[in-house]
């Protein structure tokens, strides 16, 4: 799905170290990267069956442990088969759908992809109203949709067992979302201040991460998070932020040109998490 | 046509929508019953062994969940002992299928080695939970939409109707391998106490080694008398067996489809009350 034009392509790249003192051995590579719902910049995924194949290459050349991927459609009549399982399969990851609204037969979300075992899970809609009532999910207009954004939007977590020894695992939680688009500025504070709340990210009972397409780069909804996480990297409106504060080290970072397999390039850093 | 619901004293739901006047339960003579049935798929060899270990072994489980989603009768399909090593083949079976999976981890084998089962299911699930259970032990639960029908019966036993529901449940997976975590598992202050007092009309599905299965029993009934455990089959190593509260879910019966090397399917046919 297009977007509006925000500015010009935004850096903001991070190099945290400011958490040296709780530096330690296990890190996790995250990515993040909005698919497109398979369709391509030039829409050749309805030519070719959204062939998930230029996906998972990308995927593989970065080799994440985690992935959060935005604009995920699924089993829908067009895509056919579930998506998030071929990607699993074909990358040996677990999965878990993040699902926004039923599309068709099938359905349209978020996904979490991950190399270790996801233990537990569980995703929220964000509050949303369509001019429309109840039971409709896209396409939103007028006042409904400078106050509730264009379509229903979705946020979920993944707790997933990281091994830092033979014997031994962390849970660090992955928290993947895509927030509003279209709506006013005032959509997507409320979305980042509903993500802080949902997950407790002023005080995360796990070492978190937020991975996702905010469809924003600055503003309240970014200065809120900023407030109690550090952003590790932002491409154009692409992010991947830890929490809490100033607990996490950045070992690396950076973006992944992805051709015309989306209007969004990948990112993805590696980030060493704190041990208590 | 499908109907959807939530378990909880579903039954009354269930009478109110079948318009029947029959009592529910199905053990009355002379009147119209009313009866729930959702299938549980629990494909195991009820030993330590890991599942689809091999190649044959993979494309034998495949094929045969294959068959199990062909008649769209949708039942709630758990591979026991799909650690870690099979994530990919368990992706490719729900590909397969266009259904949904989830990984229920028991415990870490080693640094990069996880033992668990894998639930498939046919809607995506928002919740699943974790809870653990003693020294490297976790109960998995899910928050799954759980295919079933209501089926009303004449005085004879005779089917008049059946619908076909959709019942939101939690349904809860473990595997208990040793005492420790039986003990863990029971006791006020144990895993299945806090289990039960967040979700009261849970079910659990799983195994526990032969020799910790009547300690089960009992540290279940001593925290709360009105969920029992049953047997539904004793193993070489393991028993698996069901756990519910009598007021929420009982057995309908369970047949067993053999497959190759010690794999069995026990098809678990649940009564919701």
């Amino acid at each position: 799905m297009k977007r509006r034009l925000y500015s010009l392509l935004f850096v903001a790249f991070l190099l945290l170290s400011s958490g040296a003192g709780y530096a330690q051995e296990g890190q996790l590579k995250v990515m993040s990267w909005n698919v497109l719902s398979f369709e391509q910049t030039d829409n050749s995924g309805t030519i070719n069956g959204f062939d998930v194949s230029g996906y998972v290459e990308k995927i593989r050349s970065v080799d994440p442990d985690v992935v959060c991927l935005n604009e995920f459609e699924t089993a829908s009549e067009r895509m056919g088969k579930e998506k998030m399982a071929e990607l699993a399969a074909a990358l040996d990851m677990y999965g878990y759908f993040i699902e926004s609204y039923p599309k068709g037969t099938g359905y349209y979300g978020n996904v979490i992809l991950s190399k270790y075992p996801i233990v537990a899970s569980r995703s929220y809609l964000f509050p949303y109203e369509h001019v429309k009532g109840p039971g409709n999910y896209q396409w939103n207009d007028g006042d409904y949709l400078k106050n509730y954004g264009a379509d229903q939007r979705s946020i979920g977590c993944a707790d997933i067992m990281v091994p830092v020894s033979g014997t031994g695992s962390r849970i660090i939680r992955v928290i993947c979302t895509h927030f509003d688009h279209e709506g006013d500025a005032k959509v997507r504070e409320n979305q980042s201040k509903w993500a802080i709340e949902y997950f407790g990210l002023d005080n995360p009972e796990y070492p978190t991460l937020l991975l996702g397409d905010l469809n924003t780069a600055g503003g309240l909804a970014i200065d809120q998070l900023a407030a109690i996480g550090n952003q590790i990297i932002c491409h154009w409106v692409d992010h991947i932020w830890t929490f809490p504060k100033d607990r996490w080290e950045t070992v690396n970072g950076d973006i992944v040109s992805v051709g015309k397999l989306s209007d969004h390039d990948a990112i993805f850093a590696t980030v060493k998490f704190p041990n208590e | 046509m499908t109907y959807s619901l939530r378990i909880f004293s579903a039954g009354l739901m269930a009478v109110a929508m079948m318009g029947c006047t029959g009592k529910e339960g199905g053990e009355s003579e002379g009147k119209e019953t009313t009866e729930t049935s959702a299938i549980v798929e629990y494909v195991s060899t009820l030993t330590d062994k890991a599942l689809m270990d091999n190649e044959s072994d993979y494309s034998e489980i495949r094929s045969f969940v294959k068959t199990l989603y062909s008649d769209n009768k949708l039942p709630l399909v758990l591979l026991d002992r799909t650690d870690g090593a099979a994530k990919g083949k368990v992706a490719g079976i729900a590909q397969d299928n266009t259904k949904w999976t989830c990984f229920a981890m028991y415990r870490q084998g080693g640094a990069d080695s996880f033992e668990g089962s894998s639930f498939i299911f046919h809607k995506p699930t928002r919740n699943v939970y974790n809870v653990a259970c003693g020294t490297g032990c976790y109960i998995a639960g899910l928050d799954v939409a759980l295919n079933g029908n209501i089926i009303r019966k004449d005085p004879d036993g005779n089917i008049i109707s059946q619908k076909t529901v959709e019942a939101q449940a939690d349904i809860y997976n473990v595997n208990l391998g040793t005492s420790e975590q039986v003990a863990a598992f029971g006791g006020e202050s144990g895993a299945f106490r806090s289990l039960v007092s967040a979700k009261k009309n849970l079910v659990m599905l799983g195994t526990v080694k032969n020799e910790d299965f009547e300690t089960l029993k009992g540290a279940v009934a001593a925290v709360d008398a009105s969920y029992v455990v049953s047997e539904l089959k004793k193993g070489t190593e393991y028993t698996l067996f069901m756990l519910g509260s009598k007021r929420y879910w009982r057995l309908n019966g369970m047949t067993e489809t053999p497959l190759s090397n010690g794999i069995v399917s026990y098809s678990i046919d649940l009564r919701w009350m």
